[in-house]
């Protein structure tokens, strides 16, 4: 029995010909699955593909991903994350650490829903429903053998699919050694730091950590333990670039103006005071009771928007 | 000191041999035999266990502190911060952090009472800015060498910063894909719960 | 002792720190000396490590601690004085029956000064025996000479010391 196999079945009484368990096993076993995944060792090809109205963003890469951290390669560059740290090789090679003690938080508003036994791209795997309350947040597809998360579908509030992510040409174990010209790329280090701005609870999503951004702006970065996102509070003189051709999201606080990609979503605004950036993998209906909680877009910066839309 | 033939030489040098108890069988029944019978040896045996117990019963020492490697930094994170520490110590400072929870937070708590103490007036302005401040110009600041937390591989850091990731001084331009870069690394800190209740 | 592949420099540090500076500080009878030797051993150490293969771990420290010594000597091209400590030699009295030397301990600055007035090779023989506790074969390895010479060297140590602990000069 693979320690996947133990964790999510422990004490729980399993039919394999009816496909079916019995139901809701709590929080700490969804932890355990996430923390697995967090740790699996594999490389593969991932494809990520999101929703959101009438846009579909596609991005496919090559992941190879272990214990703490991945290294995700396209045509251009390669990237490696993990435990605070982004390292990229692209044009300009440059690396961020992020010092912090700080771990994001035991999850609280989801649990484990059915599970069944499949078969997916050949190998034995755990079908796992993420419950949110009454709705079903999330379909995970676990390789029993590496704890890997072969599918997931995540929903919105109305019960749609907005995010699929799928490995495929899985292989459970590393083909790369780390590339050796990380170690000669520069990297910029920052400390934690505190805010008197930003909540520390916001939506739903615990505060896990503060730090300065770029400009003299501040960054904290807000999980629920399954999803999460940063909330970058910016100086009204400092311009962001990026949002060209942005969609316009529409809440009944204001306009705001929208990148999707296929990962995350990104957001911006501005009220009288400061210019706000939101970037997360949240799912929609938790954005906008987010976005509901932050500053309302103030007045002036809804009409310059639309002046852009309009006329830009 | 009286002269000594060879052979009472020997002897003596058994003696002293005798303390540390080094000797062969042989050698030992010969050193037995003449401490019965010998005056004169009895008394260099004497002589020989004092000048041993002398030296030993001196005390260790203890070595000055800035000697040995502590356990957890103290002053030298106040110099990393400064950008003071030296070539040699910095990598080790480096390396301690790394793996060092503890250090990094009162790395971290110093680094706030640096720029609490600098944001006074008359201080030179801090790289890292309050919002509610606002601030002409700001000195460009080097942020010292340190190895980059790792999984396993470290990252040499070079004291300034380029591509992408800029940050710095009072800029009029940021872009979202540094945003989002920051957001990335900063979403790669590990989970709450580390490790399965199950052994592989 | 341990493999060497699961010490690192910092655990030799804490580890033997105590005895190298005190094996120092005997030899020399001058903490500067002394804390420039540790210091020095420890630079060896790190780099030595990486090579280190497997063999007895404390002679092969005890060869880099004496090798570090040497140099230093070599380097300050004078003999290591001892900071003479305030107070009157002659209040030991003058030759004391073996008894009542037996009986008293003495001053650990007093052996101290009586130490550094050995010559170099006795010094160092009785300081590895009685100060760090090396073995006569550790000595031997150390120092790189026969296990008869060690026998010999620590002998006329402790003679010489003896007599001057007796009567001081």
């Amino acid at each position: 029995m693979t320690r996947l196999g133990r964790s999510v079945l422990v004490g729980t009484t399993f039919a394999v010909a009816f496909g079916v368990l019995t139901p809701a096993v709590t929080a700490g076993e969804l932890e355990d699955i996430i923390t697995q995944a967090r740790e699996a060792t594999y490389n593969a090809t991932r494809v990520t593909k999101s929703v959101w109205g009438d846009q579909i963003e596609v991005t496919d890469q090559l992941v190879e991903h272990w214990s703490g951290g991945e290294l995700v390669r396209t045509n251009l560059s390669w990237t490696v994350s993990g435990n605070g740290r982004l390292v990229s090789m692209g044009e300009v090679p440059s690396g961020l650490v992020f010092l912090t003690a700080k771990t994001t938080p035991e999850i609280q508003r989801y649990e484990v829903g059915d599970v069944t036994t499949v078969k997916h791209m050949h190998r034995s795997a755990l079908r796992v429903e993420v419950m949110e309350g009454d709705l079903k947040r999330a379909t995970l597809i676990v390789d029993e053998r590496s704890g890997a998360v072969l599918l997931s579908e995540t929903f919105n509030g109305q019960g749609r699919v907005f995010r699929t992510v799928s490995l495929s040409e899985f292989k459970p174990y590393r083909m790369y050694p780390e590339p050796e010209e990380m170690s000669s790329v520069p990297v910029q280090v920052i400390m934690h730091s505190n805010s008197d701005l930003l909540p520390n609870e916001l939506a739903g999503y615990q505060i896990v950590d503060v730090f300065p951004g770029p400009g003299g702006s501040e960054q904290g970065f807000y999980s629920d333990g399954l999803f999460g996102f940063s909330v970058f509070a910016i100086s009204k003189r400092t311009t962001i670039e990026g949002f060209a051709d942005s969609m316009a999201l529409v809440t009944d606080d204001g306009l705001y103006e929208m990148v999707p990609t296929a990962q995350d979503v990104r957001i911006r605004w501005a009220d009288k005071d400061r210019n706000y950036v939101l970037v997360g993998d949240i799912p929609p209906d938790h954005l906008e009771e987010i976005l509901t909680v932050l500053p309302a877009p103030g007045r002036d910066s809804m009409l310059k928007i639309w002046w852009r839309k309009l006329f830009g | 000191m009286a002269r000594m033939n060879t052979e009472q030489a020997r002897l003596s040098i058994l003696l002293s041999c005798y303390l540390d108890g080094v000797l062969t069988d042989e050698e030992l029944n010969e050193v037995v035999h003449v401490l019965d019978t010998d005056l004169e040896a009895i008394a260099e045996f004497h002589k020989l266990k004092e000048a041993r117990r002398a030296v030993r019963l001196m005390p260790m020492l203890e070595v000055p502190s800035h000697l040995l490697p502590r356990t957890h930094l103290d002053e030298e994170l106040s110099a990393f911060l400064d950008g003071e520490l030296s070539t040699q110590e910095t990598p080790v400072v480096s390396a301690h952090l790394e793996s060092c929870g503890e250090c990094r937070m009162v790395l971290a708590d110093l680094d706030r009472s640096r720029i609490a103490i600098r944001a006074l007036p008359g201080v030179e302005s801090p790289v890292f800015l309050d919002l509610h401040r606002e601030t002409t110009t700001v000195a460009r600041r080097r942020i010292p060498a340190i190895v980059a937390l790792a999984t396993g591989v470290a990252a040499v850091v070079i004291a300034f910063t380029v591509g992408p990731f800029a940050a710095g001084g009072e800029q009029p331009t940021i872009s979202i894909a540094d945003l989002n870069a920051r957001h990335a690394a900063v979403a790669s800190v590990p989970a709450a719960v580390q490790i399965s209740n199950t052994a592989p | 002792m341990s493999e060497h592949t699961t010490l690192t420099w910092e655990d030799v540090a804490h580890r033997y720190g105590r005895k190298i500076y005190t094996f120092a500080y005997r030899l020399t009878g001058n903490p500067d000396d002394a804390a420039d030797l540790v210091q020095e051993v420890l630079l060896r150490v790190r780099k030595g490590l990486a090579s280190y293969t497997p063999g007895s771990f404390e002679g092969w420290l005890w060869r880099i601690t004496r090798n570090a010594f040497l140099d230093g000597i070599r380097k300050k091209k004078r003999r290591p004085t001892v900071p003479l400590p305030e107070g009157d030699f002659s209040a030991l009295g003058a030759s004391p029956s073996p008894d009542e030397v037996l009986a008293s301990v003495r001053l650990s600055d007093d052996v101290q000064a009586a130490l550094v007035k050995l010559p170099y090779d006795f010094r160092e023989a009785v300081v590895m025996c009685d100060v760090v506790g090396l073995t006569y074969d550790e000595i031997a390895e150390a120092t790189d000479v026969p296990i008869g010479t060690v026998r010999s060297r620590i002998h006329r140590g402790r003679s010489m010391l003896r007599d001057l602990l007796t009567w001081p000069v």
